[in-house]
């Protein structure tokens, strides 16, 4: 779920790209519009996805490490 | 012709299946029809409905996507149909036309409406809106869940004892209330097979100005066509000018069509403000009122500083002083961050004194052919110009932009200045919700045209393509144009003056010439909030990867077509065609190339601009900017141009938008010579 950031709607950016029917950019077009008002987002980029999956991976580890520790 | 379609046509126009089953038939089976907003489960409804037996097609005549399936409730075998998400009968996009056009033309046994608890008053008034039409509603207050984790509660009791219908809280997602909806549905169906609703005595849920009402009860009278809803809700999408609605009632009685909208033009008369504003008011109105007994919610701090806030940047007499306290902050932000720190740092420091001398030596040094030599390195080389004007001039200026924009877009500022500028936007014959391709051109006007699909008339979006292609700067342009009048904040408010005037002055003549009827706006505002610096830092990195994935390649393109223009003389001959342009607007004769530029990117020539703003006065800065902001759109907003409004339109714009943009340029020269300005 991503929230629009003009008018707050939260939806999924699959229903967003449902808008785009009949862009003439909609094959490559990564951006993703807001079903209630228009507004077009970005969706995340790949290095602060890969950044945020790494953070995940980094906490998991500490805190199965302190699962361990604790038993 | 009007779109509706007859009952049935959808299921031979299937053309996938969901699930990968043969097309599901549903002819001749009672119909069940899920509506609601995007969002609020209507999916998870349908799949909870009919398992896997569903089939996904378009509807007829359009791109849009319906879900049907098939469904036992009982003994009852029933069709079932997911619709795209819609936020009231009165149609504004593609997706609310397809799913009117399902409630009008499939004469559904049973309409179920899917609302989010969280914001039933917001959705509540197309309850009602259904239920005036006469159509057998029920209502599923979905996402009860969420609801009831921030404090709210809903009596279902009172609220199916005020509207009449069966009502029903679920939480979908989870499965919660789904046998109970099952059940209530079967019911429903054993007991009313294909009726009207019969519950509740829609016309008085809302009752609207007497001469609203006086002007249903005669437009009801005129109609005797059949049209899958209440006479009361034909007359009331008649009154508020629904030109599908009266397309239709013109194709069924083209006898009745002349007097019903006499009454319309008279009843609206009668009003300062449009007839569909007055009346999506009022529903509104009597879905609070329904609401009062009926909602239980934690109440906010109504005086507290972020409501009182939210206020003042609505109101015209606090607003604009505040929009121009951010614009200011964005100007000294871009200006110095941007323009003097950064700027400084990579073009002057990092390729001024390293990397460009190092080109242009190793190319001298290893490079017999001119030719090559001029590709790479030189005064216009892949290297030393496009890489240069990407890297070192744009991307700063665009990056401290792009974190400043970020921060305002994160603090929900943008949807107020929207309600602000509304008043501005319907004097020029637009309405607020152009503000949003509008904001958008701030970032890229090429995708703010796309969006200009999204607004109501055809009238509106070329209006807001005019003023996109000619007023409203990119976010590099501006960038740029904020750094190259850096310095000098009296140039910053004349440039911000003339730019405001144009557009107004263009907005408003383009309206007289193009007459329509203006359209409503009116939006629900999302909370101020401190912006939260993961979030802005997300958002700019983003930002950024995309303008250099998009800006970078076209930058190069550019210096390899110099470079040929250069070798077959082209390019001379297209700065000598320009000189004369650029001196009449007094500016100096190496300007040229800069607007040049311009015809490829309105960036690239800003960069150009910028290379060059040690040969300009003050006065010639700010004629070039202003001229280079008003100049003609770049390529891809001009394709896109093409592609939105057709070759015809596009070619006028682009033809208005040259001379227009040398006259401003000029007359701002003449008028800052006769106050003695440099």
């Amino acid at each position: 779920m991503i929230r629009c950031d003009f008018c707050g709607l939260e939806f999924d950016p699959a229903c967003g790209e449902q808008s785009c029917t009949g862009c003439p950019l909609a094959h490559n077009c990564i951006r993703i519009i807001c079903p209630r008002c228009g507004y077009v987002m970005l969706p995340e980029a790949r290095l602060v996805g890969w950044l945020r999956r790494l953070n995940q991976g980094r906490r998991t580890r500490i805190r199965q490490a302190l699962e361990e520790d604790s038993k | 012709m009007p779109t509706l379609v007859k009952p049935g046509a959808l299921k031979n126009t299937a053309s996938s299946s969901c699930h990968g089953g043969s097309q599901v038939v549903t002819t001749g089976l009672p119909l069940v029809v899920i509506v609601g907003s995007p969002n609020v489960g209507k999916s998870v409804l349908f799949n909870t409905l009919t398992g896997i037996y569903a089939t996904v097609s378009n509807y007829p005549g359009t791109t849009v996507e319906v879900m049907r399936g098939k469904a036992h409730f009982g003994t009852v075998e029933t069709g079932v149909m997911d619709t795209p998400g819609m936020y009231s009968l009165l149609p504004i996009t593609e997706e609310e036309r397809v799913a009117r056009g399902i409630l009008l033309s499939e004469h559904p046994s049973l309409v179920i409406h899917v609302v989010d608890a969280k914001n039933l008053e917001r959705m509540l008034p197309m309850t009602l809106q259904l239920i005036e039409a006469g159509l057998p509603v029920m209502l599923a207050v979905n996402m009860m869940d969420e609801a009831e984790r921030l404090g709210m509660q809903v009596d279902t009791w009172k609220l199916q004892q005020s509207i009449g219908i069966p009502v029903l809280c679920t939480a979908l997602a989870l499965g919660r209330g789904a046998r109970e909806l099952k059940d209530a549905i079967s019911a429903y169906l054993s007991s009313r097979p294909a009726a009207c609703c019969a519950l509740s005595n829609p016309a008085t849920l809302i009752l609207y100005h007497d001469a609203i009402e006086k002007a249903l009860h005669r437009i009801a009278e005129k109609l005797s066509g059949e049209y899958g809803v209440s006479r009361r809700a034909m007359a009331l999408l008649l009154l508020q000018n629904d030109t599908e609605v009266i397309d239709l009632v013109k194709h069924q009685e083209p006898e009745a069509v002349g007097a019903i909208l006499g009454i319309v033009q008279d009843t609206q008369e009668g009003f300062s403000q449009p007839l569909a504003y007055l009346v999506a008011r009022q529903q509104r109105q009597a879905a609070g009122r329904i609401l009062q007994p009926v909602l239980n919610q934690p109440q906010e701090e109504a005086g507290g500083f972020a409501a009182r806030l939210s206020n003042a940047m609505i109101h015209p007499l606090t607003g604009l002083p505040i929009l121009l306290v951010a614009l200011f902050l964005l100007y000294e932000f871009v200006g110095v961050l941007g323009a003097q720190i950064l700027v400084n740092l990579l073009e002057v420091k990092l390729f001024g004194a390293y990397i460009n001398p190092w080109v242009d030596q190793v190319l001298n040094h290893f490079t017999p052919w001119q030719a090559l030599r001029d590709l790479l390195g030189g005064q216009f080389g892949i290297i030393t110009l496009g890489l240069r004007y990407a890297v070192a001039i744009v991307l700063p200026i665009v990056g401290t932009f792009f974190l400043a924009f970020s921060i305002i877009e994160d603090s929900g500022y943008l949807p107020r200045l929207a309600l602000l500028i509304d008043r501005v936007f319907k004097k020029i014959g637009l309405n607020g919700r152009a503000v949003i391709p509008m904001v958008l051109g701030f970032g890229c006007d090429t995708m703010a045209t796309i969006v200009t699909r999204t607004l109501e008339t055809r009238r509106e979006r070329l209006l807001s393509t005019l003023l996109l292609s000619l007023a409203i700067p990119c976010s590099a342009q501006l960038g740029v144009m904020l750094a190259l009048l850096h310095g000098y904040p009296g140039l910053l408010v004349i440039w911000l003056l003339v730019l405001s005037g144009v557009f107004l002055l263009v907005g408003y003549l383009a309206a007289r010439l193009m007459p329509g009827e203006h359209p409503t706006f009116y939006m629900e505002l999302p909370p101020l909030r401190l912006p939260a610096m993961r979030n802005v830092l997300v958002k700019t990195y983003t930002r950024m990867e995309w303008y250099l994935r998009e800006v970078f390649p076209l930058f190069i393109i550019a210096s390899l077509l110099i470079w040929f223009g250069r070798l077959t003389g082209l390019f001379d001959m297209a700065v000598r065609a320009l000189v004369p342009l650029v001196t009449f607007i007094g500016l100096p004769k190496q300007t040229a190339v800069a607007f040049l530029f311009g015809f490829f990117r309105r960036d690239y020539g800003a960069a150009g601009l910028y290379d060059l703003r040690n040969t300009m006065n003050a006065a010639q800065l700010l004629v070039a900017t202003t001229t280079m902001t008003l100049f003609i759109p770049c390529i891809a907003q001009f394709s896109v141009t093409i592609k939105e409004r057709g070759w015809k339109t596009a070619l006028a714009i682009a033809a208005f938008i040259f001379p227009f943009a040398l006259l401003v340029g000029g007359l701002l020269n003449e008028v800052l010579k006769v106050m003695g300005v440099e």
